[in-house]
C-alpha cells in the first residue's frame, strides 16, 4: 500500500540533473584564477559581505570590488562560451 | 556595445553588489531601456551570479582538517618555552634565583670537604681528631669541619662541629654544642652564620 503513494522526493533524473549542474559549477568555478575564484566563492557561496571578505582576506575594500566585478566578468565569458 | 560609456559596466557591477547609489541606479535603467547589448550583458552577469549561487554549500572532506594538522611541521619545542618563560617572569626570576643560591651554597658546601679547625693554642689535632686535653681550659670558640672533637678539658665558647662527631665524657663547655651533618643544615648553618655576621658588623659599626 505504502509503496504506491507518491513520493516527496525528487525523481532520479532530477537528482542526476542537480548533480550534474554542481558539478558544472564547481568546475567553473574552479577554472577561474585563484584571485578571483576565492572573493566569487567568499561572496555568493559563503555569503559573506563585501566587508567581512576584505578583512578576512586582509585586503583593501577596493581590491575586493575589483576582484568580484572582474572575477563575474571571467564567469560569464566562461559560460557563454559553452 | 562599444559607445556605451565605460562606467556603465561599472554601474551594473556596483548594482549587483548592492551598493549602488540611486541617481546612478535611474541612468543604469534608462541606458539598459535604451541598449539591448547592454540590457543582455547585464542579463548574462544576473545569470552568472544565480548560477554560482545555485551551488550548495561546498564542504571540505569530513577529516580535511585533521589531515591537514597532521601534515603540519610540529611547533618548535623551544617556542613553547619560551612562551612560557615570557609568561611567568616571576616564576622565572625566583628560579634562577632559588638556582645560583643553591649552587654558591652547595658550592661551598662541596669545596669544605677537608679537614679544619679553629685554631686555639691548646688544642691537640691528631688526625682527624681534636683533642681538648683534659685540665686544659679553651678560651673562645672552636669550629671543627669534617673532623671529629673529644673535650676532656674545658671549653670557654661555643662548640660547632660540621661532618663529624663530638665526643665528651666528663666536660664542660660553657656555649652551646651544634652538630651538623646533612645538607639542608649546612645550609641553615651557613645562612643563620651569614646573618649573624652581617648583624655583629652591624652592631660594631653603631658601637
Amino acid at each position: 500500500m505504502y509503496s504506491q503513494i507518491a513520493a516527496d522526493d525528487q525523481l532520479p533524473e532530477e537528482q542526476l540533473e542537480q548533480m550534474e549542474l554542481q558539478d558544472r559549477i564547481q568546475y567553473e568555478i574552479g577554472r577561474l584564477p585563484d584571485k578571483y575564484r576565492s572573493v566569487i566563492v567568499l561572496k555568493y557561496i559563503e555569503e559573506l559581505s563585501l566587508q567581512e571578505i576584505s578583512e578576512i582576506l586582509d585586503m583593501p575594500l577596493g581590491t575586493v570590488k575589483t576582484r568580484i566585478h572582474r572575477g563575474r566578468e571571467a564567469l560569464r565569458k566562461q559560460l557563454n562560451n559553452l | 556595445m562599444n559607445i556605451c560609456p565605460e562606467h556603465i559596466i561599472d554601474y551594473m557591477h556596483d548594482y549587483l553588489d548592492g551598493d549602488i547609489s540611486r541617481e546612478h541606479e535611474q541612468e543604469l535603467k534608462q541606458h539598459l531601456h535604451s541598449c539591448g547589448d547592454c540590457k543582455q550583458l547585464m542579463q548574462e552577469l544576473s545569470e552568472t551570479i544565480a548560477f554560482v549561487k545555485s551551488a550548495s554549500h561546498i564542504t571540505a572532506p569530513p577529516d580535511f582538517e585533521a589531515a591537514v594538522m597532521a601534515r603540519l611541521p610540529k611547533p618548535k619545542n623551544r617556542v613553547g618555552m619560551q612562551k612560557w618563560i615570557r609568561r611567568h617572569p616571576f616564576f622565572v626570576a625566583a628560579a634562577v634565583f632559588c638556582l645560583f643560591m643553591s649552587a654558591t651554597l652547595l658550592g661551598n658546601f662541596m669545596d669544605d670537604q677537608h679537614f679544619s679547625v679553629t685554631k686555639q693554642p691548646n688544642l691537640v689535632v691528631e688526625g682527624q681528631t681534636v683533642i681538648v686535653p683534659e685540665g686544659e681550659v679553651v678560651k673562645g670558640d672552636i669550629v671543627v669541619k669534617n673532623g671529629d672533637l673529644i673535650v676532656e678539658g674545658e671549653v670557654d665558647g661555643n662548640v660547632t662541629i660540621i661532618n663529624g662527631q663530638y665526643m665528651a665524657s666528663s666536660a664542660v663547655v660553657s656555649g652551646k654544642i651544634e652538630e651538623i651533618d646533612e645538607a639542608f643544615e649546612w645550609l641553615w648553618y651557613s645562612i643563620k652564620n651569614s646573618v649573624k655576621t652581617a648583624m655583629t658588623f652591624e652592631e660594631k659599626e653603631t658601637k
